[in-house]
């Protein structure tokens, strides 16, 4: 069945929620990302909900041989302006605190919902 | 961490770090009466209907009402006129989820619900 | 309006999730979308009414089920197939679910506009 059919969409959301030091999926997002901005799709947000938001911790310190893949989809948003969000209130439940001057923005779930009336859903 | 207490007669009852009952069952009206004090809202029966209404709404679904949810259920219940923010906030000013919720000794609802 | 279904597969008692995922839906349904959702897989057994534990571990799903009326979620369905896999087939439902037999969920994706699992 192909991805997108009736109407073609042109925006995607991409919702994560799995802990970006213990899995891949920081970095399937990252890939999906680039593929699809090279394709001529654009992204309507990138929003993190569950463990993913352990990825907006401060704190996170990795030795240099490990890949910190929060931090790589943080740049990635970045350079291509892609809004960034994590849920706040999953993040406070885990004590996952962001620095002043984070890549990553606080936002709701109702945030979260709102912005998907205007895209197609990914999941990660 | 530091702990903050709501003095109620002789009594010392803990408060989370958002000023809500840590311990639901510490609660009685004395405690409502107590936050009201603080808060400077004059308790008319019309806020004792709200507080024992988000009471028995955590009871029945084991969440304290946001603000949408809380307008919904009243309106359900007691008609459109008492069901709007409208009504609510004049009871509650700094916001009615937030406000009856903690008057009524249950934690602090969710923000994006 | 978009039409968004919901399909639960978490047991209640894996970590979080069948809490985050309830929030989920509820902040979904707080837009106007079209919602369905369904309860399949492990998911089956938030339905279950959990013993009258003193203070349960992790904060029980079950009452909060009764909240979907409340903000007009009128599709709910139970995976039939679920039910009869883990002993639950006289499970009484909550008011307003429905069983869904797993040939009927395939037909509700291929309906929806997104599909979100959680």
């Amino acid at each position: 069945m192909p991805l997108l059919r009736e109407t073609t969409v042109a925006h995607f959301s991409l919702l994560l929620t799995q802990n970006p030091f213990a899995c891949q999926s920081f970095d399937s997002a990252l890939q999906f990302a680039k593929a699809a901005l090279a394709a001529g799709y654009s992204i309507e947000q990138v929003f993190l909900y569950e463990d993913a938001v352990f990825a907006a911790a401060a704190t996170i310190d990795l030795p240099t041989d490990e890949r910190n893949l929060a931090a790589e989809l943080a740049k990635f948003c970045q350079q291509q302006q892609l809004p960034l969000l994590y849920c706040i209130t999953a993040a406070e439940k885990r004590g996952v605190q962001a620095a002043n001057d984070s890549l990553f923005q606080a936002a709701g779930l109702a945030e979260f919902a709102m912005r998907l009336a205007n895209s197609k859903l990914v999941q990660f | 961490m530091s702990m903050t207490f709501l003095t109620v007669g002789d009594q010392q009852l803990a408060l989370d770090k958002h000023g809500y009952l840590v311990q639901m069952s510490d609660w009685q009206p004395s405690v409502a009466e107590r936050f009201a004090e603080l808060e400077q809202i004059t308790l008319t029966e019309a806020h004792w209907e709200v507080i024992r209404f988000v009471r028995e709404f955590y009871q029945e679904f084991n969440t304290s009402p946001a603000v949408r949810m809380l307008v919904k259920a009243m309106a359900a219940k007691f008609g459109p006129e008492k069901g709007s923010s409208k009504y609510l906030f004049m009871l509650f000013p700094e916001g009615p989820a937030k406000q009856a919720t903690r008057l009524a000794g249950l934690p602090k609802p969710a923000k994006c619900l | 309006m978009q039409h968004i279904l919901i399909l639960q597969t978490q047991s209640p008692f894996n970590q979080a999730r069948a809490r985050e995922a309830l929030d989920l839906t509820l902040a979904l349904a707080a837009v106007d979308y079209q919602l369905s959702v369904v309860f399949m897989a492990d998911a089956v057994f938030q339905l279950v009414s959990p013993a009258e534990l003193h203070e349960p571990p992790i904060k029980p799903v079950y009452k909060s089920f009764g909240l979907f009326g409340l903000y007009d979620i009128e599709q709910c369905f139970v995976c039939q197939q679920a039910l009869t896999q883990r002993g639950l087939s006289a499970l009484p439902l909550p008011p307003g679910f429905q069983t869904i037999t797993p040939t009927a969920i395939t037909a509700l994706m291929r309906a929806a506009d997104q599909v979100i699992r959680c």
